[in-house]
């Protein structure tokens, strides 16, 4: 599903407001449970997005509010654009599930719309995009996350609770390591590019160290973007976007400085002595010690065309130096031997073979001297290729939304209503029940600090009373049962306020019967007198799963 | 007569702190392969002048004796004290020559933030 090198990147679409029912398409991952590494999100790059928030334990209350977000674990398998489980909404929620275990970091945006309509445009959008931000999708980000998945691929996001009758698209990023292999040579190419940075014969002030990072920062940057698939350099490496040099980096300046100056001395001796060597050889092969230089002795010997390499080579990850063509040893004890065997008695014939001798020590030792910086130089490239990293992401999109929450569908929200009435100019109380209509779902785990706007509390109820009983007032209940030997009840209207998930107060008319005052008349009218109320919502459908 | 290095001019510790008020120690081989007789060479190890860095006696150099002859012999430079600011540097260099010589070999010393 992803390409060589990319990431995993799942879309899905989550529409909250769609009234049919959960179901799932293709096969559900065995729910996991969240990592111990999940890790909050960091700030959004771009626009602010609402900061994650994490209900606490609310100590007038103990409902599901009082759990913590990070229990709600929402099950996605990227495998079947699949998300198993219901979404919740009022309250944070992690997602979980497993994703490759060579992704190194996977970040989550969801984008909410008003209207399928616009969702579409949205996915549209961020099927275009790299990394669910550019491209400018529509819609407002009202959650991002990122996380470093475990060692086996499990992950854990958090996201900001969510309101329902909106649209959703989830918008998953994965990033993924790029092999060093796939950009060694390109990056070593870049560092012998900034070693001229370097020269200097003097100190290494801090800005000369900066533009080198500098350099070596943008030139890593441009070698991902242009890549086939677009590669980035992650955020807490050495070379991110915004990074300075640290004490690493300097360690590592410091060693390229040394090895890169230090060559110019000694390839500056070799060129020099390899001049002299190659004169006094002219002038011993055609004087007294031309017996010495054998075809075999001259053929050790250093030549004007074979040059050192360059610094540049240095850098490369073979080198391809022999060099064996720059020791001398071999031919300096040959030297040393024909000194001994072909020129006894012969003192200017011994003099010109060691004056020969003197000169190609020194080439060689220039040669040796160039070499070890040459070394020292191929070591710091190592070590720069060390903390050089790249990484990519790349769009693979499929939409698939398989689960609608059953609890999401709803517009509105009903609960049953238990409590206590007190009816003005009555003489007692009335304990009643009812139904609370909310014109918004309501999700009772969703604590009220964070979700407490006036839709999110108020709702109309309909109740019935206990019996209503006021002689002086000639009440009566509504309903009233044969012989009054029952029950009896009255009806109440009215509205309400939640002040806790489950505590509500509120007010209304009680609808009740009433005997004419004059005793003459037998007549009842039916009369209404206000109320306030103290309640208990009661969650109907929990309420009965306890019972089973 | 070409005094060379041979090998790296070595320092200990590797790194200072700034300002600077340090003690190095320096190690470092030296040949001249043309001289048929060692001789006393006077070796320098120079502070560049860029910098406020200096050796003790505020002097931007130190100076120590040295038999050399045309096999390598290692050279020594025991605990040379240098202090100073180093103020915007990452590194300063300190240099090996001959007295009044071209430089044989050099190395940096960082300066850590």
């Amino acid at each position: 599903m992803c390409e060589r090198f990319a990431c995993l990147l799942g879309l899905a679409a989550i529409a909250m407001a769609f009234p049919e029912p959960a179901h799932g398409w293709g096969v559900q991952d065995p729910p996991t449970p969240a990592p111990a590494e999940a890790q909050p999100a960091p700030a959004a790059e771009t626009a602010p997005v609402p900061r994650l928030t994490s209900p606490e334990v609310q100590e007038d209350t103990l409902t599901e509010a009082d759990e913590p977000a990070g229990k709600r674990n929402v099950n996605v398998s990227f495998g079947n654009n699949f998300i198993a489980d219901r979404l919740p909404f009022d309250v944070p929620f992690n997602v979980t599930g497993t994703v490759e275990q060579t992704v190194r970091r996977l970040t989550l945006s969801v984008y909410r719309v008003k209207s399928d309509k616009n969702l579409a445009a949205l996915i549209n959008q961020l099927q275009k995009s790299v990394d669910c931000v550019d491209k400018q999708p529509p819609g407002d980000r009202v959650s991002l996350s990122s996380v470093t998945p475990a060692s086996n691929g499990q992950f854990s996001l958090l996201v900001n609770p969510l309101d329902p009758q909106y649209y959703y698209a989830f918008c998953f990023v994965g990033a993924t390591p790029i092999p060093t292999s796939e950009f060694e040579a390109d990056a070593r190419r870049i560092l012998a590019s900034v070693l001229s940075l370097l020269r200097t014969t003097g100190d290494a002030p801090s800005s000369l160290f900066d533009a080198v990072h500098g350099a070596m920062r943008d030139r890593i940057a441009r070698l991902g973007a242009g890549r086939a698939v677009r590669a980035s350099i992650p955020e807490d490496n050495m070379f991110a976007a915004g990074a300075k040099p640290d004490a690493r980096f300097t360690k590592l300046a410091i060693a390229l400085f040394d090895a890169y100056n230090n060559l110019a001395t000694p390839l500056d001796n070799y060129n020099k002595s390899l001049g002299v060597l190659l004169k006094s050889l002219e002038t011993a092969r055609s004087g007294p010690a031309k017996n010495a230089f054998t075809p075999e002795l001259v053929a050790q010997l250093p030549t004007a065309s074979r040059p050192l390499p360059t610094a540049a080579a240095a850098v490369m990850a073979n080198p391809q130096v022999d060099r064996a063509a720059y020791t001398f040893d071999g031919a300096i004890a040959a030297l040393d031997k024909a000194t001994a065997t072909f020129l006894p008695g012969s003192p200017a014939a011994a003099d010109a073979v060691d004056g020969v001798k003197r000169d190609l020590q020194e080439v060689n030792d220039a040669a040796t001297q160039y070499f070890r910086f040459f070394d020292a130089l191929h070591l710091a490239a190592g070590t720069f290729m060390s903390f050089v990293e790249l990484e990519a992401r790349a769009v693979n999109v499929t939409l698939g939304s398989s689960v609608l929450g059953g609890d999401l569908a709803r517009s509105v929200y009903v609960s049953l209503d238990a409590g206590l009435a007190y009816p003005w100019r009555l003489e007692n109380m009335v304990f009643y029940a009812g139904t609370n209509i909310y014109f918004r779902p309501i999700n009772k785990a969703a604590p009220l600090r964070y979700k407490g706007s006036f839709l999110h509390r108020f709702s109309l109820t309909v109740g019935i009373t206990t019996t209503v009983e006021d002689e002086s007032r000639r009440a009566e209940d509504l309903r009233q049962t044969p012989n009054n030997e029952d029950t009896s009840n009255s009806l109440l209207l009215g509205a309400g306020i939640r002040v806790t998930p489950s505590m509500r107060i509120g007010g209304g008319v009680l609808v009740f019967r009433e005997s004419d005052p004059n005793p003459l008349v037998d007549q009842k009218s039916v009369t209404v007198t206000p109320y306030v109320s103290f309640a208990a919502d009661v969650d109907v459908a929990r309420m009965f799963r306890s019972l089973f | 007569m070409a005094l060379r290095a041979v090998s790296e001019l070595l320092k200990d510790p590797t790194s200072t702190t700034r300002p600077v008020d340090d003690t190095f120690t320096f190690d470092v081989d030296v040949v001249d392969r043309q001289a048929r007789t060692p001789k006393p060479r006077t070796l320098q190890l120079v502070l560049s002048d860029e910098n406020d860095l200096v050796f003790a006696g505020n002097s931007k150099t130190v100076e120590q004796v040295e038999t050399v002859g045309d096999t390598p012999v290692h050279v020594t430079f025991p605990n040379k004290r240098i202090r100073g600011s180093g103020a915007d540097l990452s590194g300063f260099r300190v240099s090996l020559r001959e007295k009044d010589g071209e430089v044989l070999v050099f190395c940096l010393i960082g300066i850590d933030e």
